[in-house]
């Protein structure tokens, strides 16, 4: 599933161990994530875009694979 | 050390290798000496390297130590050092018993901190994030069916009197080899997810 966490994040200065701080995961979730390799369950989906301030259908795309 | 996964690259690998030839040391020592400073020394070396190890693994995939990790830490180090007493000073004491009650208890107390480990290792599971959990499911997975396998494959063997197997070092043998293939798939499982 495509994703702007990457987007998000980099335009909040902030690096991948920063972000996982912020949400209390691992450095390598934040990085499955962005790659596209891992998508994240509703919990930490809904985490990542009340984080960001975002709504969650414009941080994820289901329509569009990696 | 809660901030080395931001150290140098090679300062970190300098550290994980530090800290398994601590580790390995401290076996050695343990299987090489007797005497009770000896085994303090051997068990002290153990306990820094185990430690060390824990942060330095965490900090070689630029990883940081979270609050369950430390927790793992505090829970496990205490119960590996009395399991250690409890196996090297306590256990072989089982031949000098008379009362057979007490032989029991005697021999099967290094069971009560195998217990606390493995109540650590579900809550540590329970706490850790959803990948972490991915990552361990298939670890436990793959051990489950190594050591059943080979179990197995021994048990063929046996049977058929191909080869002679020693029963109860095979029933000792299992908790350990568990651990072992869950721990090396664990790791394996790090690597290949860490990216950059």
């Amino acid at each position: 599933m495509k994703n702007r966490v990457r987007e998000l994040r980099e335009a909040h200065g902030w690096s991948q161990g920063a972000l996982a701080e912020h949400l209390d995961v691992s450095r390598q979730t934040i990085n499955a994530i962005e790659t596209g390799k891992y998508d994240p369950s509703l919990p930490l989906a809904f985490k990542l875009a009340r984080l960001f301030k975002q709504r969650i259908e414009s941080m994820f795309d289901p329509d569009e694979e990696r | 050390m809660d901030k080395m996964s931001e150290w140098p690259k090679w300062q970190r690998w300098s550290v994980w290798l530090s800290s398994w030839a601590l580790y390995v040391g401290g076996v050695a020592v343990l299987l090489m000496f007797h005497g009770f400073l000896v085994q303090g020394l051997a068990l002290a070396l153990l306990c820094v390297g185990l430690v060390l190890l824990t942060y330095s693994s965490k900090a070689v995939l630029n990883e940081r130590m979270r609050k369950v990790d430390r927790w793992y830490v505090r829970v496990l180090l205490p119960t590996f050092v009395v399991y250690m007493v409890l196996m090297l000073d306590v256990w072989p004491m089982y031949s000098r018993i008379e009362a057979p009650w007490l032989k029991v208890i005697v021999v099967l107390l290094p069971l009560l901190p195998l217990a606390v480990v493995v109540w650590a290792m579900v809550r540590y599971m329970a706490r850790c994030d959803e990948l972490e959990r991915r990552q361990q499911l298939e670890a436990v997975g793959v051990a489950a069916a190594v050591v059943s396998l080979v179990s197995f494959a021994l048990g063929l063997l046996a049977a058929t009197k191909l080869i002679a197997v020693n029963g109860a070092l095979v029933l000792l043998l299992i908790f350990p080899a568990l651990c072992i293939v869950y721990g090396v798939v664990c790791a394996w499982s790090k690597w290949r997810w860490r990216g950059r």
